[in-house]
């Protein structure tokens, strides 16, 4: 045997490096992915040079496709790809993408085909087929993919003198094939240096899945913001509000039908853990995020154990991950933990990604952590049977609420919810939502991220309408930080109005002039600001 | 001589050890990347402009700073010498000397000076 098998079969041996994209319908994968997330026969890593497997997870909305092309020609040789596409979303599109690919029937894998079903929700048939995927490139039993774009610069290199830079000082020329970044204004001392134009998404890890965004850096503080079209966003006319309730997102169900309360807070648990561990990955504590992407995986809605109370209670399992949760904010708060040092986790959330209270009303835990008591299950009578109290932050520094409050506020509402959910199992297991009529004070569900009013628009498309406004003079670090405290879905913000409808309104709701003006908005300078 | 001697079998050494060192780089680099490959990665659009540029470092209040107080240091050495015979009075005027400094740097800190965001 050579020494090339040899090495092969040592780098077949090892965890295969994925990087994943996040098409349209991924909600409806989350708990999978992060079963695949925690699996030891991978490794999820945040650049495409790193990877061997690209994962591509869900439909093909027509905005990404070219952006994965280049993700895909960007990975290093070898390469190959597994993508996880549910039937309905099988489109023609996305079959003629698969050819272009050259992907073979084993590199499909559908969460809905029987024999790819499993209890894990199809995380088990996508791992083995990563794994298959990278031991058949690393020992050369298939080729690598070749790249789809073609292999030509921007444009010709036309430099003038030794370096390509035009021959006029600094400025000017395009060294291979690009323009160079030119001088402008500078927002926080006002010293005249290169504004570098920076292209940012859909597929940026640091960034939420599918975020667009144009940034003006100078060192590295933004200068100024434009949010791209989100390649989610469906025509409202379409009625595609219906889709809400149907990717397993049992809040926008809750508008529509009755829901059991224990599996919207379990649901509100998984979430907001789901949330912290990516926002302490982003931080570099990856380990702590894993343990409580666990956690949040113990959280899950069982549906069917919660609805069959004959069982016994049918929450005992929640009883190991509350304390669980509960330990880890008494943790987070005590000042002399190992894991937040007053320059760790704390320090580099504190302060960063203030909003102003009076633009946060009806948005959830980023509204209750700037001390606003604004939760619509307060004047749900099934919470208040519960004995329910909105949390909110009160600390000097939940004037307008900052990163570090948005994180302790989600994780009391983790250890609230589960409480709920265990108390919701004592007390019959009420239900909550239904198509009730709605009037003028609207009966809303609150969701994770904030209320949700039938008819209105869902708290993401809310919260992407802030975005601009809060990056700008931020530095990059805090700018991630600052993105990552909203959790932003950009799926649910294109998706358009929530189902069920007000008493007088009978047709879905037509775009409206704002609707269309928020999506590729160049805000106004920092100061001027409302 | 003899260094003279040491010091040229310094410098052959050295660019043997680069040629060699070049050569192998050459043997274990990748084969060709493609276009797309030689941009960074962004998320899966190109940079519209070359990151050729003058990046700013807003530190250069703290790097002027600690530039001046390293200068300080050389002034310590003519004082070290002396400080010996000299006794108490050569400590007092050094000692007035970093008081002056450091009531400096706290002002600038106060006004903000130091913040570079």
């Amino acid at each position: 045997m050579g020494l090339k098998d040899r090495l092969g079969r040592l780098a077949a041996a090892a965890p295969a490096p994925v990087f994943v994209l996040a098409g349209r319908g991924t909600a409806r994968l989350a708990p999978a992915l992060d079963r695949l997330a925690l699996d030891p026969r991978l490794r999820f890593v945040d650049s495409p040079r790193q990877a061997n497997v690209l994962l591509l997870a869900g439909g093909a909305a027509s905005r990404l496709l070219r952006p994965a092309l280049r993700v895909h020609d960007q990975m290093s040789r070898p390469r190959g790809t597994v993508w996880w596409l549910p039937g309905e979303e099988r489109s023609p599109a996305a079959l003629r993408l698969a050819r272009t690919l050259g992907l073979a029937a084993g590199d499909l894998v559908d969460p809905d085909r029987p024999d790819h079903a499993d209890p894990a929700g199809g995380a088990e048939a996508v791992a083995r087929a990563i794994v298959r995927r990278h031991r058949e490139l690393v020992t050369g039993v298939r080729a690598t993919e070749p790249a789809v774009l073609p292999d030509e610069e921007p444009a010709p290199w036309r430099g003038v003198g030794p370096f390509g830079q035009g021959g006029e000082g600094m400025m000017g020329g395009v060294p291979y094939g690009r323009p160079m970044a030119m001088r402008g204004p500078d927002l926080s001392d006002g010293l005249e240096l290169d504004r570098l134009p920076v292209r940012l998404g859909p597929f940026y890890p640091p960034l939420p899945s599918g975020l667009v965004l144009d940034l003006d850096l100078q060192g590295d503080v933004i200068q100024a913001v434009t949010v791209g079209a989100n390649p989610f966003d469906r025509p409202a006319w379409r009625g595609d509000g219906d889709r809400h309730g149907r990717d397993g997102d049992p809040f926008a169900a809750a508008l529509t039908r009755p829901v059991p309360l224990a599996v919207l807070e379990r649901a509100r648990a998984r979430h907001h853990l789901r949330w912290l561990a990516r926002v302490l990955a982003l931080l570099g504590l990856d380990a702590l995020g894993r343990r409580v992407l666990g956690l949040s995986l113990a959280c899950a809605p069982v549906t069917a154990r919660v609805a069959d109370a004959a069982e016994g209670n049918p929450a005992d399992d929640l009883e190991p991950p509350r304390r669980a949760v509960e330990d880890l904010a008494r943790r987070l708060r005590s000042r002399i933990s190992p894991i937040t040092p007053p320059w760790g986790l704390a320090g580099a959330t504190r302060g960063v990604g203030r909003i102003a209270r009076s633009r946060l009303a009806g948005l959830g835990p980023v509204a209750r952590a700037a001390g606003l008591p604004d939760d619509a299950r307060s004047d749900d009578p099934a919470y208040r049977a519960l004995g329910f109290e909105p949390i909110v932050q009160r600390s000097e520094d939940a004037e307008g609420g900052d990163a570090w409050t948005r994180l302790l506020q989600r994780l009391d509402e983790a250890v609230q919810a589960l409480d709920l959910a265990l108390r919701a199992a004592r007390a019959g297991d009420p239900t909550v939502g239904g198509p009730g009529v709605v009037g003028s004070a609207g009966r809303a569900i609150e969701g994770p991220r904030g209320r949700l009013i039938p008819g209105g628009d869902p708290p993401s498309a809310r919260l992407l309408a802030l975005v601009a406004e809060l990056l700008e003079g931020l530095e990059w670090g805090d700018a991630v930080i600052a993105l990552a405290s909203l959790d932003l879905d950009l799926e649910e913000a294109g998706r358009g109005p929530l189902p069920g409808r007000t008493a007088g309104e009978r047709e879905p709701r037509r775009p409206t002039r704002a609707d269309r003006t928020h999506r590729s908005h160049r805000t106004r300078r920092k100061g001027e600001v409302a | 001589m003899a260094a003279l001697g040491a010091a040229f079998a310094l410098l052959l050494g050295t660019g043997i050890a680069f040629a060699v060192l070049r050569f192998v780089g050459d043997l274990l680099q990748p084969p060709g990347t493609s276009a797309p490959q030689r941009v960074p990665f962004a998320g899966g659009r190109p940079p519209e402009v070359h990151a050729w540029s003058r990046y700013h470092v807003r530190y250069y209040a703290m790097a002027l700073l600690f530039l001046a107080f390293d200068m300080e240091m050389v002034f310590m050495y003519p004082w070290a010498v002396v400080f010996v015979q000299e006794g108490m009075k050569a400590f007092a005027e050094m000692l007035m000397f970093i008081v002056i400094l450091v009531l400096g740097i706290l002002y600038a800190w106060r006004e903000g000076a130091l913040e570079w965001a």
